[in-house]
């Protein structure tokens, strides 16, 4: 798989252009949705809020899909994407921090360099923070080397696993994500709106 | 829930459902990493240059010549007999099935053996069978075939007669024996038969030297 300018369709020079383009389009539309604040992030959470889990999930399903398509069409080769490695227990680990992270700071990694752009504290504290973070984990990586690299499963994929095609995984994700959709708007009822 | 959440779910789930009518995909068996890497060290892997000139010279049906150079060294010189297949398109030449002989070997050629080795790999990785890789390319060829230097008087029975093979085969492409001119050479050379080492040895030991 090659970018478009490693394919010479855009010219390296311009490489830079589009990177500052396109980042700043992204940051505009997540700073439009609300993002910068740590309390969208967080609602999921607390259930007041499940904006950022239906722009993730519809951001999946709507790639997942699109991929398909664009491969049954001859434009992409779905089926050569690199699949990195399953580490099962490191990845369970980092994503209980991370879990834990998301819901104190409210902000993942992307979020808080917008908030901090906007020139909110907290965003900049998250990103000190980030920093002390990789910091400590690089100091302690040879005691932590062998949590990072256990539990290798290889190059798995959940519709290997479960030996259903594709096309079949990827249409009973969309339903599971459709009824999420749906589950969160029932809690979100329940709960007591949240003005910020 | 918002009417346009309901438009937005009906439209998703039914181009999902559409993913269901695709034709279904195969998943590329590939092979083995474990098992490319002992075919890719495989010493068998190497043809000798005196076994693929035999082949050449007697026509045989069962071999397929693969020149992976670029497209100016294949017209310059190749091999005769050699289909042109440069590197960058051995994948495809594997796949669209070119390459596909179950009842061939494929010997690939480059100037040296470093791009054949690489060609090789690609078509194992596309799961080609009976490949292989012409000892030294066609710098052995020349220096080993075309340029062939007499062994010393006191070399073995073996060597002189892989000198006389050698030089045979230089003739049967064209070359001149040392006290010919181009000119003389109008019928093809009697092909002088290579004699392995092990034939060699038998006729030596019947001879009870």
């Amino acid at each position: 798989m090659e970018s478009f300018i490693s394919t010479g369709l855009i010219s390296s020079e311009w490489s830079s252009v589009f990177a500052v383009g396109i980042g700043g389009a992204i940051g505009f539309v997540l700073e439009s949705s609300g993002f910068s604040s740590s309390r969208k992030v967080a609602g999921s959470f607390y259930g007041y809020d499940f904006t950022s889990l239906r722009v993730f999930l519809m951001a999946g399903i709507t790639s997942l899909i699109g991929l398909l398509y664009m491969d049954f069409f001859g434009w992409i080769d779905f089926f050569s994407f690199n699949i990195p490695d399953t580490y099962i227990w490191p990845t369970i680990l980092g994503s209980v921090f991370m879990g834990v992270g998301f819901v104190a700071s409210g902000f993942c990694p992307g979020t808080s360099i917008l908030s901090a752009a906007i020139g909110k504290l907290d965003g900049w504290i998250f990103i000190g923070s980030t920093i002390v973070g990789i910091l400590v984990f690089t100091l302690l990586f040879p005691l932590l080397e062998p949590l990072y690299n256990a539990g290798n499963l290889g190059a798995l994929t959940i519709n290997d696993v479960l030996g259903v095609s594709p096309y079949v995984y990827a249409f009973i994700v969309t339903l599971i994500v459709i009824a999420l959709f749906y589950l969160a708007t029932l809690i979100r009822r329940r709960k007591t709106s949240v003005k910020y | 829930m918002k009417r346009s959440y309901y438009i937005l779910s009906i439209v998703f789930i039914g181009i999902a459902f559409g993913l269901l009518f695709l034709p279904q995909y195969k998943a590329k068996q590939g092979v083995n990493p474990e098992i490319l890497l002992q075919q890719l060290n495989d010493p068998t892997r190497i043809i000798g240059i005196d076994e693929v000139a035999e082949r050449m010279i007697t026509k045989d049906p069962s071999f397929i010549l693969v020149d992976v150079r670029l497209s100016w060294d294949f017209e310059d010189f190749a091999l005769p007999g050699a289909i042109h297949i440069p590197l960058a398109e051995i994948a495809i030449a594997a796949e669209n099935g070119t390459l596909t002989h179950p009842h061939k070997d494929i010997v690939f050629y480059s100037n040296s053996d470093v791009t054949s080795n690489q060609a090789r790999a690609i078509a194992l990785q596309h799961s080609v069978k009976n490949t292989y890789v012409l000892e030294g390319g066609l710098n052995n060829w020349f220096t080993s075939i075309i340029m062939a230097t007499p062994p010393a008087e006191t070399a073995t029975q073996v060597e002189h007669e892989l000198y006389l093979f050698r030089k045979s085969v230089a003739v049967y492409f064209g070359m001149p024996l040392p006290n010919q001119t181009q000119g003389d050479i109008k019928a093809k050379a009697e092909l002088i038969p290579l004699v392995k080492a092990n034939d060699n040895k038998e006729s030596i030991e019947a001879e009870g030297c």
